[in-house]
């Protein structure tokens, strides 16, 4: 079959809306497919999103037996087959309204677009011979705001295979961006308060250097020596699978993510335990408290203890590692269900 | 400096333009830069949807972009303040319409209306363009009999994007 | 909301007065208006209605710029009286918004508009209507021979309609042309009026001492299309009215017509008063003393009639013509007069109004109640809102539709992208704007 994978992109800048794409290309080829990958360009700018939107409409993949859309707007797009996986709205109209990150005015200009997006949304949806979400957050605002279903396909990560374990040392990784959402900032304040030997290793790249100094200087402060290793780059593939191998457990504690987060669905192939807080939204629909992680009140003090608590119970630390792993077969977290659900 | 090569792809289909644009991406990569392709999906039949794909490509707004290297109809009619045309091997326009070996052929009224559409729109995108190249003399004749530009000639250097050599005098015309 | 209304703001608008309403309401619910008044220069300094607002004039150009750039919509009155709609022409052509149409026959304001925009406006009558309607716009026939010949086919409503992102009119009659013309929504919403008029006895009738004759009533500028010559055939055919009724004329006339109305009176035996212009507390008072008001018009050029909303909600008994707007009002409420046989209705609707006072009594009383719920100030302030938001919703699609028209208008001039299927059929998620 020809499937043509489509999303929007802002040239240069990679990340979550890229890698489900990117991923499923070469799974999707080893399936036999012939695969394409649209990705066009698109901002957010609200005057400028009609007639960006209408672009998208006017593509043409006849070619293709079916798409599957997921970075907006590449939802709009029109085609006999259409297919989604849609990972977010245009979350200022949504959402993110009544939030600091609207961005505008909340005046009448901005409620006639907030409208007419909603509405030319909903058509577009309804298009689809079929919806997927990847996540149980984004399917409830589906049903919330555009009136329509959406089944949850948790999307897996790159080659899960190669991900293992190797032994549970002394240290809780932390492998994301460095950014203030992901909120480094809390595990380093709860180191501050643990009372073993426990250590931090963050490991990820930063859009700008202000965050990682703030995160050194904090530290600094706080006198967490070599407790503490943050490491302001992008690491290898390679040595991702190193520190989860040998990790004691990962941290994830992003501030009410969408989805669950590939670093928590890495840590679980890696049989690791996750810790996650209470406001970290879709995370929390992989980790459960005291089973495959734990869950804390997003305080340093709370999540302090509960590094503690990795650190001495070392059963329970890695009985909540194996169940990790088994969580990802509960959820239906692999490859071939999503080519079984996409391909249905 | 982050560059933008901007070309058209025919879905399931590598063409040599793709060959070139990956080729050029890398190095420029090479040379020190950013660089990422932009593949927009066009196809000259039927003939009246090549309207709507033109439109298409003047809506898309870049963002996070210093440089555009374009190839290509109807790439080429992306907006973005430092444009520049690299036109190679193209099948023009008005070859196409007018049924010169090409069998998509709309009604002749129709084609000569589509014709001075292209052909406008051509001519909108050159004068936006910082500098105007070609791949070939041949091109180079054609744009100035038919769009009245007078474009440089900028060979492509053959083999492999490995050898800095063959393209650092290319770039360096590319992005002046 | 920021609003800016474009209006005639002079006492004797009626148009102005029902805006002087909206506007009172509008900010009574906490909006922000600035009423931009639009009559011809040498009207401008005339005493206005109260609209609880800010009040400039059109020709303020930095002014009305900046309060309307700094407003959230646009609204424009239009009605078919150049020197009180000049400035609202001017400024929707500008700048576009609202447009509220009184009339469903703008034919005047175009022909005086055109006056001093000949080409353009020679332009617009053939891009509309062809070429053959052009010669009645550029000749200065009569007023009658100029609404015979344009009515029906040229009324150059869509001209004003394509310049609006949105309409609202009075009357459903004549909307054809308005959804024809207008890319944005289309709304009919009864005119508002002010309540408060009304007189002072339930139901609006009068003690009428015995012997006092039976009094109807014309109100307003006296044309041919007030039907003031077959009132007067009609009550001269009729031997239970004639000796038995008076008919009174309140309204600008000219004195020829005066004499010749006055004339046929005489010649038919019919008690005729031509009362001329009066100011507002005579005509309340005439309207009190009236039995019968009679709102006939042909032909019915405009989205509603203030006179008759006036009459209904002062408890009036009152005819009207079968026609345009007034053919939308309930049976109930009025007696409707059939056109083509119109003498002989007008007769038998008088007659059977005056021997049956209980019946009198009852369609007055219908109509004043059905009036007062009808023409509200809340329910036009209400649907006028409502269609500023549908107006916001549909703004930015025209917007990028406009922005791709301006496109293609730069690679063809006359590339026509609605007849090409491959542009036009995936747009249609975006509505019917699409």
């Amino acid at each position: 079959m020809k499937i043509a994978l489509c999303s929007s992109f802002v040239p240069f800048i990679k990340g979550g809306g890229r890698n489900i794409v990117d991923w499923l290309k070469p799974v999707l080829e080893e399936a036999g497919h012939e695969v394409e990958i649209v990705y066009l360009p698109q901002v957010d700018t609200p005057d400028l999103l009609f007639q960006q939107m209408m672009a998208y409409r006017w593509i043409d993949l006849e070619r293709a037996d079916r798409i599957v859309c997921f970075r907006p707007q590449a939802h709009v797009m029109h085609h006999h087959h259409k297919i989604l996986w849609f990972i977010h709205h245009i979350r200022a109209f949504y959402d993110l309204w009544d939030s600091p990150y609207r961005g505008f005015p909340d005046d009448a200009r901005h409620r006639g677009i907030r409208e007419a997006l909603h509405a030319a949304d909903t058509a577009a949806l309804r298009e689809a011979k079929a919806i997927f979400t990847n996540s149980k957050v984004v399917s409830n605002r589906l049903k919330t705001y555009n009136a329509v279903d959406g089944e949850v396909l948790f999307p897996p990560v790159f080659e899960p295979g190669r991900f293992r374990c190797s032994g549970f040392n002394d240290e809780i990784v932390c492998i994301s961006r460095l950014e203030h959402h992901k909120r480094q900032h809390l595990l380093i304040e709860a180191l501050g308060y643990t009372k073993t030997p426990v250590r931090l290793r963050l490991s990820g790249a930063s859009s700008d250097n202000a965050y990682p100094n703030e995160l050194v200087a904090r530290a600094a402060r706080l006198g967490l020596g070599d407790r503490v290793i943050i490491g302001n780059s992008w690491i290898t593939e390679e040595e991702k699978v190193e520190q989860l191998a040998a990790c004691l457990a990962t941290a994830y504690l992003p501030l009410d993510e969408d989805s669950y987060g590939y670093p928590s669905v890495e840590s679980s192939h890696a049989s690791k335990p996750i810790l996650t807080t209470f406001d970290s939204g879709g995370v929390l629909e992989l980790v459960q408290d005291g089973i495959n992680g734990y869950v804390a009140e997003p305080s340093p003090a709370a999540i302090g203890e509960a590094m503690d608590r990795l650190y001495t119970d070392r059963a329970r630390t890695e009985a909540m590692g194996r169940n990790a792993r088994d969580r990802l077969v509960e959820l239906n977290i692999s490859w071939s269900h999503v080519l079984q659900r996409l391909l249905a | 400096m982050k560059i933008l090569i901007v070309h058209t792809m025919t879905p399931f289909q590598r063409t040599e333009t793709d060959e070139l644009a990956a080729r050029l991406e890398k190095a420029l990569i090479i040379a020190g830069h950013e660089s990422e392709a932009l593949r927009i999906p066009f196809q000259w039949e039927p003939a009246d949807r090549i309207t709507s794909q033109m439109l298409m490509v003047r809506a898309f707004e870049l963002w996070n972009v210093d440089h555009v290297i374009a190839m290509g109809f109807p790439a080429f009619l992306i907006r973005h303040p430092k444009k520049t045309l690299w036109v190679l091997g193209y099948e023009h326009g008005h070859d196409l319409i007018d049924g010169n070996g090409v069998v998509n052929r709309p009604p002749d009224g129709e084609a000569s209306e589509l014709r001075m559409l292209i052909r406008n729109a051509e001519n909108e995108s050159f004068r936006e363009s910082r500098r105007i190249l070609v791949g070939a003399e041949t091109t180079r004749q054609y744009l100035l009999e038919h769009n009245q530009v007078d474009a440089k000639v900028l060979v492509p250097p053959a083999g492999g994007a490995d050898s800095r050599g063959d393209w650092s005098p290319i770039i360096e015309v590319l992005l002046r | 909301m920021k609003l800016v209304i474009f209006t005639p703001a002079k006492k004797v608008s009626s148009i102005g007065g029902c805006c002087a309403l909206v506007s009172q309401e509008l900010v009574a619910q906490g909006h922000e208006v600035t009423i931009v008044r639009t009559e011809i220069e040498g009207l401008l300094k005339s005493e206005t209605h109260h609209f609880g607002a800010p009040v400039l004039p059109w020709t303020r150009t930095h002014q009305v710029t900046r309060v309307a750039e700094d407003a959230d919509v646009l609204i424009y009155q239009i009605g078919d009286n150049y020197d009180f709609h000049k400035g609202g022409l001017e400024w929707l052509a500008a700048l576009p918004g609202i447009v509220i149409l009184h009339d469903f026959f703008l034919g005047h304001l175009f022909r005086a508009w055109s006056d001093s925009n000949r080409a353009r406006g020679v332009e617009i009558v053939r891009a509309w209507y062809g070429e053959e309607m052009v010669k009645p716009f550029l000749t200065h026939s009569a007023p009658e021979t100029f609404i015979e010949e344009t009515k029906d086919r040229a009324p150059m409503i869509e001209w004003v309609c394509a310049m609006a992102h949105a309409v609202i009119t009075h009357s459903s009659w004549g909307c054809e042309r308005v959804v024809n013309s207008c890319a944005g929504p289309v709304r009919v919403v009864p005119l508002t009026y002010n309540k408060n008029l009304g007189s002072s006895l339930p139901g609006g009738m009068v003690y009428r001492p015995p012997g006092e004759k039976f009094a109807i009533l014309t109100i307003g500028h006296v044309n041919a299309n007030k039907r003031v010559e077959s009132v007067i055939r009609a009550l001269g055919t009729s031997p239970l009215l004639g000796g038995h009724s008076r008919y009174r004329l309140v309204g600008a006339i000219k004195p020829e017509t005066a004499t010749a109305l006055t004339r046929l009176a005489k010649e038919n035996g019919v008690d005729l008063v031509v009362s001329g212009e009066v100011d507002d507390g005579a005509l309340l008072r005439a309207i009190e003393e009236s039995d019968v008001i009679s709102c006939l018009r042909l032909p019915s050029l405009e989205a509603a009639s203030g006179s008759l909303v006036e009459a209904l909600l002062n408890g009036k008994p009152t005819i009207v013509t079968d026609t345009g707007f007034y053919r939308e009002i309930p049976s109930s409420c009025v007696m409707k007069i059939r056109p083509d046989n119109e003498v002989a209705d007008i007769r038998s609707a008088l007659e059977a109004l005056f021997s049956d006072p209980a019946q009198r009594e009852a369609m007055a009383a219908e109509g004043q109640r059905w009036a007062l719920q009808t023409f509200t100030t809340e329910n036009y302030v209400r649907e006028l809102i409502h269609t500023i938001k549908d107006t916001m919703k549909t703004k930015p699609i025209l917007n990028a539709v406009t922005y791709f028209s301006r496109v293609l208008a730069h690679w063809s001039a006359d590339y026509d992208a609605t007849g090409n299927e491959a542009i036009m059929e995936p747009l249609t998620i975006f509505g019917s704007s699409g």
